[in-house]
């Protein structure tokens, strides 16, 4: 039985091995991305919506946001039409992996084991991790209190929220859901008693909710949020720190920072989901 | 492009075993809750009680129109405002009543499957149409549903896929998250495929060997 079931997954690996063109690896610029854009005049960038307020969809279907300003702006700067494709959180990475995608705009966190499997360009936004409690509950002040056996605590599967909150809480019980929004709602009908999220995605949702949800006062960590490209793709990761250079401060990013981060006035215009 | 790395596979095997188990266990509750819910509304559907006909036709219809991961969701977000059911008791109540309603479609035809003469037979020896349904028409449709009850609940193995959306510990959700942390989405849902195959299999051949032993014992 061992036998046969070592035999199948073999004949499994060896025809998706066969099926992928790996060309082995060595710095080469030939196949970067920023060449294969440059050639196609096309730009793919994954993204996973309900990210507030950096990746989100409006009426139309079309994506809005922090980090869909800046994704334009790279490629106008290239040259070529952005084009985006809707992944959930967790098959980013993996879409970019298979070259579905050319790079990851998702407010994605930088990490260590990420680093493992995409490469990152630099910091471009510095943020942490909070927690969102309901509205009607006044007794919590600190996450810590919330780390007892019975608790459940909602993420977004993937997540750095999700990895941190696996990590710090001890007793209580992580429920992964799969985005935010999916997370929140839990904590809204009382299936769960908190949300470990991004602290902007949880201030716009402040914003909107009202007295329904509290945030505690003060993150469990801090990060700084990077986009991914394919591993080791030198020339364009080279390509985009130049860029983020440039376009960190610059007229468009402050438009785009003023109206996703210090007003609220777009939160009309977006769907919920 | 994409290098290969298998090892996440035997690094892991504790979380593999531990979600497929976690499915099987759903898997099981969740058809032994369906096949009473199937077996009542099947009765339902053929009952010459015009209310019960029409609430056992109203569920199953229902039940058919609507996508289970719609219902599962319905369920946990609407539902679970009502009743406390939580991530586990709302995967089996959606999964089981989503069988029950195939389940039922099933015992409808294994009961009208089985000829008119019998019931004449039976009612004409002086028998009340309850005692020939228990004794002479059931058994003979039992025989017939069988066949089809074995697939529904491979076909439910495979639809609890479907809980992990509600945050239900189960195999999908098991791989879910270690592609999160591995990002070894093709090696890990390549495994994952085959548990899955591999639970569903073993199961149809069981099935089969107690299908033949019926078999013998009808000749």
């Amino acid at each position: 039985m061992k036998k046969w079931l070592v035999a199948v997954l073999m004949i499994t690996m060896l025809i998706i091995a066969g099926c992928s063109n790996d060309s082995g690896g060595g710095v080469s610029t030939e196949n970067s991305t920023i060449q294969k854009v440059l050639k196609e005049k096309k730009l793919i960038i994954g993204m996973s919506s309900g990210y507030f307020p950096f990746d989100m969809k409006n009426p139309d279907g079309d994506f809005v946001g922090y980090d869909v300003d800046f994704a334009n702006a790279l490629g106008e700067a290239l040259g070529v039409k952005v084009e985006y494709k809707q992944f959930t959180f967790d098959g980013l990475i993996p879409a970019l992996q298979t070259g579905e995608v050319d790079m990851i705009f998702a407010g994605m966190t930088i990490t260590g084991s990420r680093a493992l499997a995409v490469s990152f360009a630099d910091p471009y936004f510095q943020t942490g991790q909070a927690v969102m409690v309901p509205g009607d509950d006044t007794q919590t002040k600190t996450w810590q209190e919330l780390d007892v056996k019975g608790t459940k605590i909602a993420v977004g599967i993937g997540t750095t929220g999700a990895l941190l909150a696996k990590d710090v809480f001890k007793n209580a019980e992580i429920m992964d859901f799969e985005d935010f929004p999916a997370a929140a709602a839990a904590m809204a009908q009382g299936q769960a008693a908190a949300v470990v999220y991004d602290e902007p995605a949880i201030a716009v949702w402040k914003l909107r909710n009202g007295d329904a949800v509290n945030q505690l006062e003060g993150l469990i960590s801090t990060e700084n949020l990077g986009i991914a490209i394919k591993k080791n793709d030198f020339e364009t990761i080279q390509w985009v720190n130049s860029f983020l250079s440039s376009y960190l401060g610059s007229p468009s990013e402050l438009a785009s920072r003023a109206k996703w981060f210090e007003s609220s006035e777009w939160l009309d215009e977006v769907v919920e989901e | 492009m994409y290098q290969y790395d298998w090892s996440v596979i035997s690094r892991n095997m504790d979380v593999f075993i531990e979600g497929a188990l976690k499915t099987l266990e759903i898997s099981a509750i969740s058809i032994l809750l369906a096949i009473p819910i199937g077996i009542l509304f099947g009765l339902g559907r053929i009952s010459k009680n015009k209310i019960v006909f029409i609430i056992s036709s109203a569920y199953i219809e229902i039940m058919r129109g609507v996508p289970l991961l719609v219902l599962l969701i319905w369920i946990f977000y609407v539902l679970g405002q009502f009743f406390s059911l939580g991530s586990y008791w709302g995967s089996i109540t959606g999964l089981s009543l989503f069988a029950g309603a195939f389940i039922a479609e099933i015992v409808r035809s294994g009961i009208q499957g089985v000829p008119k003469g019998q019931m004449e037979a039976a009612r004409s020896l002086g028998m009340s149409h309850t005692k020939a349904m228990i004794h002479i028409i059931l058994p003979q449709a039992f025989r017939r549903v069988l066949p089809p009850l074995a697939s529904q609940f491979i076909m439910l193995i495979k639809d609890s896929s479907l809980i992990s959306v509600i945050a239900a510990s189960e195999l999908t959700l098991a791989a879910k998250n270690l592609v999160a942390t591995s990002f070894r989405s093709i090696e890990v849902w390549t495994f994952v495929a085959l548990i899955y195959f591999i639970m569903t299999f073993s199961l149809s051949l069981i099935i089969r060997y107690f299908e033949k032993r019926l078999l013998k014992g009808e000749a």
